[in-house]
């Protein structure tokens, strides 16, 4: 199993504006939830000034380069995000956050500790590793439906074998 | 004569018994946790996953059984320099259909500790004493299992 994945390449025009990006312009790529439907979204500065930031999951900062490949994404920036969501309560995000959970830890990225009963629910006491910082995500009973949907968006998003080449993406990208 | 034979026999299946049920693959009384599996990946698949889930829950190799779909780990031991205090672990995976035709998965953890009074450290004198199953690792366990099985696709 490879140790980053490749995100989908990155669109030459702005997801909301449609507006074609310039060489070298900043552009935001930027994964976010609406509803029950994960979306990558790259905008230009201005469309990303304006979106709904309740709506992310998590985005970083890239320029615009008609040679690049396919983002490289790493598993740090992965944790950040389900960090910030194993404190939000909405539903849709508790089972991203649980799929998300169990990926890094099945990376080794996070250390499951133990598992808490909390009245009739479950919880997984996670800690990062090399860290004492440890938090709580809830175990998620997925419907089989909503488990392959979430899964299969993850995969398509992640996919190195989608598009892109990830040899040459890394150095390239600077992170928020 | 026939009296004898009859005692004989009732003493030895009084023996026998109580070894079967002691057999940790089959006791239904022990602490297992359990979830159904929906979609159901290839058994094969199930089975690897179980390997590597022991793997990364800490247990070292075992034995893992294609005929009776199941892994069991080898003991994780841990000894300590106090009676009682010494203990070992040992980790069950069980995949088995239902009577609904479902694919579930099954976890238990054994727990023994060691009673021996002299040489607590030495692992070749240690005396082991089944206690309750450890259900905090056996779900620990258990969610080692999904975070293979649920990302398979």
């Amino acid at each position: 199993m490879a140790s980053s994945w490749s995100f989908r390449k990155r669109d030459a025009t702005c997801s909301d504006c449609s507006r074609s990006f310039q060489e070298g312009e900043e552009v935001y790529s930027l994964l976010r939830l609406v509803v029950e439907e994960l979306q990558r979204v790259d905008a230009c500065r201005s469309c990303f000034d304006q979106r709904d930031a309740s709506q992310d999951v998590v985005f970083w900062r890239t320029s615009h380069s008609e040679k690049r490949g396919a983002m490289k994404m790493d598993f740090d920036l992965l944790l950040a995000a389900m960090e910030g969501m194993a404190k939000d309560e909405r539903e849709e995000r508790r089972d991203l956050c649980y799929l998300l959970a169990l990926l890094l830890v099945r990376h080794r990225k996070l250390r499951l500790e133990r598992v808490e009963m909390r009245g009739k629910k479950e919880y997984l006491v996670l800690r990062k590793i090399r860290s004492q910082n440890r938090f709580s995500v809830e175990s998620r009973e997925l419907e089989p439906e909503r488990r392959k949907k979430l899964t299969g968006i993850l995969a398509e998003l992640m996919d190195p074998t989608q598009e892109g080449d990830l040899s040459g993406a890394v150095s390239e990208e600077e992170s928020a | 004569m026939r009296f004898s034979v009859l005692t004989l026999l009732l003493v030895l299946l009084g023996a026998v018994l109580p070894a079967c049920s002691d057999l940790p693959l089959e006791d239904e009384s022990g602490r297992w946790t359990e979830r159904t599996l929906d979609p159901t990946p290839p058994m094969r698949d199930i089975m690897d996953a179980c390997e590597w889930a022991m793997q990364n829950a800490g247990f070292p190799p075992g034995e893992r059984d294609d005929g009776r779909h199941s892994v069991t780990s080898g003991w994780d031991l841990q000894l300590q320099p106090f009676r009682n205090k010494g203990r070992r672990w040992q980790g069950i995976l069980r995949v088995f259909e239902n009577e609904d035709g479902e694919i579930v998965v099954k976890s238990r953890v054994l727990q023994e500790k060691n009673t021996t009074a002299d040489d607590t450290l030495d692992s070749g004198e240690a005396e082991w004493e089944r206690m309750e199953d450890d259900m905090v690792r056996s779900r620990i366990l258990l969610q080692h299992l999904l975070s293979q099985l649920h990302l398979l696709g």
